[in-house]
């Protein structure tokens, strides 16, 4: 990005409309009036909804790619610290898209979902019945109904890769609807903008609390299909949350309790990369800590900053 | 009225940025004068800081002065007199998503909108006529319409962030979102 030169005004005509989208370097692209009979452009990326849909990654596909994750850090990293702060770069752009992705998901009113089913099923119901696609909250009830928050035993983790598994599903939507070609411009446009079903946004997490308990419910819950165990402050420092769980999905075919703290920095560093996202920067750190039949439980401890507890006393701690 | 777009990341770099403007017929252009258009940055940037207070706020609107029973208006009062007097008073005061008109330049209206991982969707509105100095009469707004504009951006920008090949904060350099932009820019702003 910083080796490209970047021109010194709009104004030169010659740099105008060199490329279709948006030019940094050029600046913006004022409206063009051929552009009202211009067909739009299309894209897979662009003409999918964000709405849940309802797949999964099987757990064994998943511990697959996490190994050779794993195994090309190990040759790269000379030291642990080393290997635990790439693992955390990992997750760190997961969670920041997370951050954005579940909160839009949760402001779809819950009144614009008709269904429970919401996989494979749902594009024909969603031709039939004009109220359209799957709302967040069907489907979480669904989540905790399969899963009673012991952890889940090789049910299989949620999708990370939302592209991969998402052009999946279109594809089977696209299918099904095939039968009629006025229904399929129908069902395309539906489905295509979920803004008309939002009557409100969820509003922004302000405090840590709230975001703290937004990791614990909805982020655990997409991710591993249930609530994390626990969410404790720490008692001795005042910048100290933890959130803990018992079996850690991703994780649990590794051996050597060491290994498996540093293989859990991936975890570590999606919760890092939400907070520090949402305004909290903060640092995040797994340890192990065996409680009774849980060997494995962790712990995700989270170091907020300094600046984000003096925000929070200055916004929100007068009387 | 023009408008200019521009979403702002983290470090205050721009993500993306666009013009609106409409055509009428054979008309000429009624879009920004040359002059300022490239003022534009420099305004948009400039109630950056106005955002920045605004994001932090329990309730992001002046709707607090009339308000009097908000448990958190001692601790917002002051700190929103700065920006606050500037918005437009029909902001759904439950919605800190859409922060409304936050600042105004010489009859230039600025409005704004926040993303949950912290990018700034901001517009700069103008008159029809902005080219010459003597409007004094300001832009008035269409909440709605903006917040539906912004929602729809707003979809539209998670949609790029799913992209894996994109790194969150790199410009977003798709002539399918901007082509997407433009036809909501439409949809919503010059009816």
């Amino acid at each position: 990005m910083s080796q490209d030169i970047i021109y010194t005004s709009t104004s030169d005509e010659s740099f105008k409309n060199r490329s279709t989208g948006y030019e940094y370097t050029v600046g913006p692209k004022p409206s063009l009036p051929d552009e009202c009979n211009r067909s739009p452009l299309t894209s897979k990326l662009y003409s999918e909804s964000l709405n849940t849909k309802r797949h999964e990654v099987s757990l064994s596909a998943m511990t697959f790619l996490f190994q050779e994750m794993i195994s090309s850090l190990h040759k790269e990293c000379k030291t642990v610290t080393e290997f635990e702060t790439k693992l955390s770069n990992y997750g760190e752009s997961i969670g920041s898209r997370l951050l954005e992705l579940l909160n839009f998901r949760s402001s779809i009113s819950p009144g614009s979902s008709s269904r429970t089913s919401t996989f494979l099923t749902s594009s024909t119901s969603v031709l039939s019945s004009q109220t359209s696609a799957p709302g967040t909250n069907a489907n979480y009830t669904n989540n905790t109904n399969n899963n009673n928050g012991g952890g889940s035993t090789g049910n299989g983790t949620r999708s990370r890769s939302n592209t991969g598994a998402s052009s999946k599903d279109y594809a089977s939507s696209i299918k099904t609807s095939n039968r009629d070609s006025s229904d399929r411009h129908h069902h395309h446009h539906q489905v295509e903008s979920l803004t008309s079903q939002i009557s409100k946004m969820r509003r922004r997490d302000l405090k840590i609390l709230d975001i703290l308990q937004f990791i614990h419910g909805t982020l655990w819950s997409y991710l591993f299909n249930h609530v994390s165990d626990d969410l404790v402050k720490s008692s001795e420092r005042n910048n100290e949350y933890m959130i803990i769980d018992n079996q850690p999905p991703l994780t649990q075919f590794i051996s050597g309790p060491n290994n498996r703290i540093s293989c859990d920095y991936f975890i570590c560093g999606i919760i890092k990369g939400f907070l520090t996202n949402a305004g909290f920067r903060c640092k995040v750190t797994a340890h192990e800590m065996p409680q009774g039949q849980f060997e494995n439980r962790t712990v995700y401890l989270i170091q907020f900053d300094n600046q984000v507890l003096e925000r929070e006393a200055i916004r929100f701690d007068q009387p | 009225m023009p408008q200019y777009f521009a979403i702002i990341g983290h470090k205050d770099n721009p993500i993306y940025e666009a013009e609106f403007s409409i055509q009428q017929g054979n008309q000429k252009n009624l879009g920004f004068s040359q002059e300022l258009k490239e003022m534009n940055p420099f305004i948009l940037h400039a109630s950056l800081d106005i955002i920045e207070d605004l994001q932090w706020q329990v309730v992001p609107s002046n709707s607090q002065y009339t308000n009097g029973n908000n448990s958190d208006n001692g601790s917002n009062f002051s700190i929103s007199s700065t920006g606050g007097f500037l918005r437009s008073k029909t902001v759904n005061n439950t919605d800190n998503c859409y922060l409304g008109k936050v600042d105004h330049f010489y009859g230039l209206a600025i409005t704004a909108y926040i993303s949950y991982g912290g990018m700034k969707f901001v517009m700069i509105h103008g008159t029809s006529n902005s080219g010459g100095s003597n409007t004094s009469a300001s832009v008035v707004i269409d909440d709605s319409a903006c917040r539906s504009f912004y929602q729809e951006i707003h979809e539209l920008y998670i949609k790029t962030l799913m992209n894996p090949f994109y790194r969150a904060g790199d410009p977003i350099s798709s002539p399918v979102f901007d082509s997407r932009v433009r036809s909501l820019a439409r949809k919503y702003l010059n009816k």
